[in-house]
């Protein structure tokens, strides 16, 4: 049992084990959390393996080409809920270059517990009918169109609120809403609270579906041999999908290898694997031929699920002092057909629990099931979601009390996690607020100004969970050389964890990073780093295993200067890249030089993940500052300015971690602004399935400025005292475009994203309000 | 993508020739529409995709901007960033300069022809979407009418389909009265752009009056008169690189602060490009001050009738003419002068 | 591990061309193993040859008319530092130079090529160095997957082909027809500033 002490926060008491106990108990390589002092980490390092980018070498599955290989394409169900009455693919077959159709007909295959890999009845516009394989990529695309099927329509319910009727049709046989019930999180008595409250406000939100929309599409390369399966993925996480393919296949894990170079993308959507792995998979075993199945963009619409659309209703109570007595909030989630990735549409749990200081809270999360494709992990998942509905509502109910949202918001800022009663491993959300105020040149009250361009300001915090304590391994091997080799088993998705990575054994074994080399995205020869990189968490998990790794290289090196220098071990230090020897009058020597002179055969060692000390909560958190221009005329809305304050612990690559926190802003303004898809109300087809129509910002898009103000508060929870980056950029944006946009305009759109065409019908219904006043440029009269 | 035969004609001759001797030929100019169709095998009763392509680029003719006689010729394969980038167009011929630049992107306008682009086909997503035969593919029915409509289709003259032209180029060009000539299997011809479009009521399986075997070969403009300034304005669900959700080409002549034509066309809200006659008359012999930009484009959408989810269309469009007639009337070509109260807000 | 068995599915009345028993007799193994030995699956006559400068390199080839030049440069070409993010002229990831002006590679036609000189990411860098486009990505961190990289270096070197000295809004413009999902556009626009300026200083 670890040694407990006893910690305050806010006046309450929570027993928790100190951080340098669990570095040292778990480690065993007595690490030391980090000084303030250090060489590689924290500079701008560029990013690893960038050379492959900028001259077109970097190998990216999509580019991986074998010889003899066949091209693969899917036949997708153009109706949201329909049986196959009868298939015919012999016209398909009969095409020359065509080597392999499958259909429900021809394959048992199971895709999961509830659902063949190509079933007779199909759930959503976009299930799997059938997939070709044939010689290049024109003869699969004819070949699709051979392929004849008819179907029977049956009765769709695309619409969760619909699903919930009781004369819906049913979607899974057991009632439409997932698990039979809502989920629920409660703590104290929101009745009770709402009661005592001197203000009581309620409001509904409601988010679009977004698509991840990745640059390089879902697919791979399968291929068999004597030695097993091979499969070039487009992925996020080469063991992950190793470990799916292997169970679903039936074939032990050491006959599956998985590759990814470069992955194009992934924001969540390329986590595991989906039905498309198992038909190429199958298309090659049955062709004994590699197959590529890559998809055309329509389709990748449908293979990397999406974000769901959700609706949020939120009732607060507030006195009038500021102090927020309690909150309710009701989330219905869009499911899809299948209980796959069901709690991906929405979520008791997050923000509205965490990020203020309130006794009573009500969540509830409504999954309901209808006959569309189901939802995905995307960047930020369910939280984006909460932060969207939430972030504007605390600005709704300082409205309320005619307070500065951003006052309202340090009001009742709270120290230590209300939902497991701990104390945060580290917390700087109020020098978020503080910096990013001062960055934004917040102010209050605002003045939009009367012209036909309006400003505003808008603000928003954000929450995202941090690791928790899960395995992680890494090895790494000194050569005689003095270079250093990390093996990991992870895919280079660009995030920039590598590179940061690298940085990490740099600094612990005083070396260049120059002098590091990486093995990385295979499932050969790798250790099992990570199951897949999503959550934010590869560099907080792996980066301690890094860590210890090179540690205990540097053990094992310095035992060896010590014995050729006849010193005790003891009396080593590694200090600013040189080994000194306490009390003696060797002249410092550099890493490279030891590993000359001593090594003769590589040191190696693999190192593992300590476990997070006990007694914490870890999160990551963040404030961001934006300002807005909104043309009333034309309903355009511009960010003009961005201010993103980060609390992610301690920054490893400045220059890689300004790169995740831009371009998080800027993939989250998509769906604030413009990005939705264009659904047929009839079939439930989407109708913008590219990349021209699904609207993702584009160069000029992005403000001018999109500053990172990286808060520097090194986490207690891992080694190397880093949190999580990737999604918070993406959670917290959305928000404070919308209440900047609510702030320009002095009225409050609720339902995202805030295209013209909303701006502009809002404004309308704002001047034909009763009561409206011609000419009137306050607040409400526009 | 469809395979197709290709043929490379080096004369317009041939070109017809080749047209006239392959029923159900297509024409490919730049490819950037017609090789997406192809892809994407937008097909129906009415409309098979072609077996054979014609190739016009390497039509020399066709190629360039020059001057014949009182009239700019603009051949039809003239790409989009030749007319963005061309010194003439962009001083006499502000909007269309402005418009060629506003369409796409740079690889788009690299590669576009601006006989391609005013035949172009609609961006309606039913009919570039396989699973729907509407109208314009030989269906019995416009799936907008009822269906996803907010933002390519008309407020102004829809139905029975209500697909919007997709050109910017289109209302640019129609503010300065151009003229379309045509090679066919007759010989040439020449007919106003604004009688060039035809609207779904005429016929819902084409958008321009082409016979079969005819190739647009170029579009003249004639010299607009002293005085003439022009803009055009646009947009877009959002900032970079789409098609309009509306768009305005205003052309202004002026003679001693007053107005003496006006030419207000508007794209992207109906079938055909739109002119708002409307707008012109409340600008033409006035002295054109804010006031009388605000009734000119109330004036501008004053016949519009939306569908159920596209009236926002109505106050973007109203709000677009106000900006293309202060930017054109605000910074005046030459000397113009101007009278009248401004506030600079345009 | 779960033994993921589906529910059971009432049978499916069956298509009568091809059966799961033709599959399996071999019926439809015959086709197949006919086709495995069969040539290239083109219907149409033998394509004529195009020739084509890439990267300087003078290039001969022989690919259907409807096959594009991304995928020509991909697949015949071997040349995979061209990008295929669409297919449809939407993402610019196929950005390539045709006689110097920036073009989707994606929407056009191999044959268009024929005769015209093409460049591609991988012919930028000279043999010992890379140019300033490619140094400056590196410096300001212009991108994070990489995958628009190709197309945003290759249109960005249109521009500076033409513009020794662009502003920065010219810079946003060039890439304006090249999307970045993973939002580095700041840092892209950063980068082509920074290669200008050093072209400029005759670096
Ligand atoms: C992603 C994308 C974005 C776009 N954005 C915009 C935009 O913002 N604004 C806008 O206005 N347009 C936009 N366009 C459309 C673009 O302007 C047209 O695709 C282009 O101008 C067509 O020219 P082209 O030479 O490539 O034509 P092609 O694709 O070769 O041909 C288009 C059509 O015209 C026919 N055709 C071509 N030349 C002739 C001729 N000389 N005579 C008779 N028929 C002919 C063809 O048969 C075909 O039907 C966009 C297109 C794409 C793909
Ligand atoms: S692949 Fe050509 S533009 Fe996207
Ligand atoms: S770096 Fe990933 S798309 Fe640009």
């Amino acid at each position: 049992m670890p040694r407990m002490v006893e910690l305050e926060v806010d006046g309450q008491t929570y027993k928790v084990e100190p951080a340098e106990a669990a570095l040292k108990e778990a480690g065993k390589q007595g690490l030391e959390p980090w000084g303030e002092a250090l060489a590689v980490v924290g500079s701008a390092v560029p990013r690893r393996r960038g050379a492959e980018h900028v001259t077109g070498q970097a190998r990216y599955s999509s580019d991986v080409q074998l010889p003899g290989m066949l091209h693969a394409r899917l036949l997708l169900s153009p109706h949201a809920h329909a049986r196959v009455r009868r298939i015919d693919a012999s016209r398909a077959l009969a095409l020359p270059g065509v080597r392999a159709v499958l259909t429900c007909l021809n394959t048992d295959a199971a895709w999961d517990e509830e659902r063949r890999l190509f079933d007779h009845t199909l759930r959503y516009a976009g299930q799997e009918v059938a997939a070709v394989a044939a010689a290049d990529e024109e003869a699969a695309e004819e070949a699709l169109e051979l392929v004849d099927v008819e179907y029977e329509v049956l009765p769709a319910v695309l619409d969760p609120q619909a699903a919930l009727m009781a004369d819906a049709p049913q979607v899974r046989g057991e009632g439409n809403l997932y698990g039979g019930k809502p989920q629920v999180y409660r703590r104290g008595d929101v009745q009770r609270g709402l009661a005592s409250a001197e203000v009581v406000h309620t409001q509904v939100y409601r988010t679009s579906i977004q698509h991840h929309a990745c640059l390089e599409v879902h697919g791979c390369v399968a291929s068999w041999d004597a030695a097993g399966l091979t499969v070039w993925d487009s992925t996020q996480g080469v063991h992950l999908v190793r470990e799916e393919l292997a169970s679903r296949l039936k074939v032990p894990a050491t006959k599956v290898r998985v590759v990814a170079e470069q992955t194009g993308g992934g924001f969540g959507s390329k986590n595991g694997i989906g039905p498309y792995h198992l038909v190429a998979v199958l298309l090659a075993r049955q062709t004994g031929r590699p197959v590529r199945l890559f998809m055309p963009r329509a389709q990748e619409f449908i293979a990397s699920h999406h974000r769901p659309a959700t609706q949020h209703e939120l009732t607060g109570g507030v006195m009038r002092d500021g102090r927020l007595m309690a909150l309710v909030h009701r989330i219905i989630g869009q499911a899809g057909a299948y209980a796959e990735n069901a709690e991906l549409a929405a979520g008791a749990y997050g923000a509205t629990a965490e990020l203020y200081r309130c006794p009573n809270v009500l969540m509830e999360a409504w999954i309901v099931h209808t006959h569309t494709q189901s939802p995905g992990a995307c960047r930020g998942p369910v939280g984006t979601e909460v932060h969207l509905a939430l972030e504007q509502f605390i600005d709704e109910l300082a409205e309320q009390l005619a307070m500065d949202p951003l006052a309202f918001r340090v009001r009742n800022y709270v120290r230590a996690d209300q939902t497991r009663r701990r104390p945060y491993s580290s917390k700087a959300l109020d020098r978020c607020y503080e910096a990013g105020a001062r960055g934004l040149g917040w102010r209050w009250p605002q003045d939009p100004g009367h012209g036909r361009v309006r400003r505003g300001l808008g603000m928003s915090s954000i929450i995202w969970h941090g690791v928790q304590s899960e395995p992680s391994q890494a090895v790494a091997t000194l050569y005689a050389d003095g270079s250093l080799q990390l093996t990991l088993g992870l895919a280079l998705i660009g995030t920039g964890s590598e590179t940061a990575l690298v940085q990490v054994a740099a600094e612990e074994l005083g070396v260049s990073p120059d002098q590091v080399s990486l093995i990385i995205g295979d499932t050969r020869g790798t250790p099992y780093s990570i199951d897949s990189s999503y959550g934010s968490r590869t560099l907080a998990l792996v980066g301690p295993a890094v860590r210890a790794a090179a540690a205990e290289v540097k053990r094992q090196l310095l035992a060896r200067v010590a014995r050729g220098l006849g010193a005790e071990p003891e009396a080593l230090r590694l200090e600013a890249g040189q080994i000194v020897v306490r009390a003696r009058l060797e002249p410092p020597m550099s890493v490279a030089e030891a590993c000359r002179q001593f090594v003769s055969a590589p040191l190696m060692a693999t190192g593992r993940r300590s476990r997070n000390p006990r007694g914490y909560a870890h999160e990551s958190f963040g404030a961001h500052f934006v300002e807005v221009e909104v043309d009333t005329e034309t309903g355009a809305v511009r960010v003009l300015r961005a201010i993103c304050a980060h609390d992610s612990g301690r920054i490893i690559n400045r220059l890689l971690a300004e790169s995740q926190v831009q371009g998080g802003f800027v993939q989250a303004s998509g769906p604030a602004l413009c990005e939705e898809p264009w659904l047929d109300p009839a079939t439930g087809l989407q109708l913008n399935a590219n990349l021209h129509d699904y609207a993702v910002p584009t160069a000029l898009d992005v403000p001018d400025e999109v500053q990172a103000l990286l808060i520097e508060l090194p986490d207690l929870g891992n080694s190397i005292g880093a949190k999580g980056l990737g999604e918070p950029p993406h959670v917290g944006a959305g928000a404070a475009i919308a209440n900047a946009v609510a702030h320009a305009l002095g009225l409050r759109i609720r339902e995202y994203p805030l295209t013209r065409a909303r701006v502009l019908e809002a404004l309308r219904s704002a001047r034909e309000a009763p009561g409206a006043r011609e000419g009137q440029a306050s607040h409400e009269g526009i | 993508m469809k395979a197709f035969e290709l043929v490379s004609p080096r004369s317009v001759g041939d070109a017809v020739a080749l047209l006239a001797g392959k029923p159900g030929a297509g024409v490919l100019a730049g490819g950037t529409d017609l090789l997406g169709l192809q892809k994407d095998r937008v097909q129906g009763p009415s409309l098979p995709l072609p077996g054979v392509l014609v190739n016009l680029k390497r039509v020399p003719a066709l190629r360039g901007i020059v001057k014949e006689g009182e009239r700019i010729v603009l051949g039809a394969l003239t790409t989009l960033s030749q007319l963005a980038d061309d010194p003439l167009l962009r001083s006499r011929f502000t909007a269309v300069a402005e418009a060629a630049a506003e369409v796409g992107s740079p690889q788009l306008r690299n590669m576009g022809t601006l006989g391609g682009h005013l035949c172009q086909r609609p961006r309606c997503a039913y009919f570039r979407h396989r699973q729907f035969v509407c109208l314009k593919k030989g269906g019995d029915r416009c799936h907008a009418a009822e269906g996803e409509h907010r933002y390519y289709h008309a407020i102004f003259r829809g139905g029975p389909c209500h697909m919007v032209h997709p050109s910017d180029l289109a209302p640019a060009l129609q503010a300065f009265d151009a003229t379309v000539r045509v090679a066919g299997p007759p010989g040439e011809r020449e007919l106003p752009l604004a009688r060039f479009f035809r609207h779904p009521e005429e016929d819902p399986l084409r958008e321009v009056a082409l016979d079969p075997g005819e190739l647009v070969t170029a579009v003249l403009l004639p010299e607009p008169p002293p005085g003439t300034c022009s803009a055009f304005t646009k947009a877009r669900v959002r900032q970079g690189w789409q098609f309009a959700l509306a768009s305005v080409a205003v052309a202004i002549t002026l003679e001693q602060g007053e107005c003496r034509q006006a030419r207000v066309i508007l794209g992207g809200v109906a079938p055909t490009p739109y002119r708002a006659a409307g707008a012109e008359t409340v600008l033409e012999g006035v002295q054109p001050d804010e006031r009388v930009l605000a009734r000119a484009a109330d004036a501008a959408v004053e016949a519009a009738r939306p569908l159920r989810d596209n009236a926002y269309k109505i106050d973007l469009t109203r709000g677009l003419v106000r900006q293309a007639l202060g930017r054109a009337l605000g910074v005046p070509p030459g000397q113009v002068g101007l009278a009248g109260p401004w506030s600079g807000d345009v | 591990m779960s033994d993921r068995k589906p529910p059971p599915e009432p049978p499916l009345p069956r298509g009568p061309e091809v059966t799961r028993r033709d599959l399996l007799t071999g019926r439809v193994a015959g086709l197949m193993l006919d086709r495995l030995q069969g040539e290239e699956p083109e219907a149409l006559p033998a394509p004529p040859l195009i020739r084509l400068t890439v990267n300087r390199v003078s290039r001969e080839l022989r690919v259907p008319a409807h096959r594009t030049l991304a995928e020509a440069l991909r697949v015949n070409l071997g040349l995979t530092g061209t990008k295929i993010g669409c297919d449809h002229g939407e993402c610019g990831a196929c950005t390539v130079l045709l006689d110097g002006l920036p073009v989707y590679s994606c929407l056009t036609l191999a044959h268009d090529a024929d005769g015209r000189s093409v460049e591609t990411i991988e012919g930028l860098a000279s043999s010992d160095a890379l140019h300033p486009l490619q140094q400056a990505f590196l410096t300001y961190d212009a991108f994070q997957c990489g995958f628009c990289t190709p197309g945003m270096i290759m249109a960005l070197k249109a521009l500076l082909d033409r513009r020794g000295t662009p502003d920065a809004e010219e810079v946003r413009q060039a890439v304006s027809g090249n999307l970045c999902r993973c939002g580095n556009y700041l840092h892209v626009i950063a980068a082509g500033l920074a290669a200008a300026r050093s072209l400029g200083d005759g670096g």
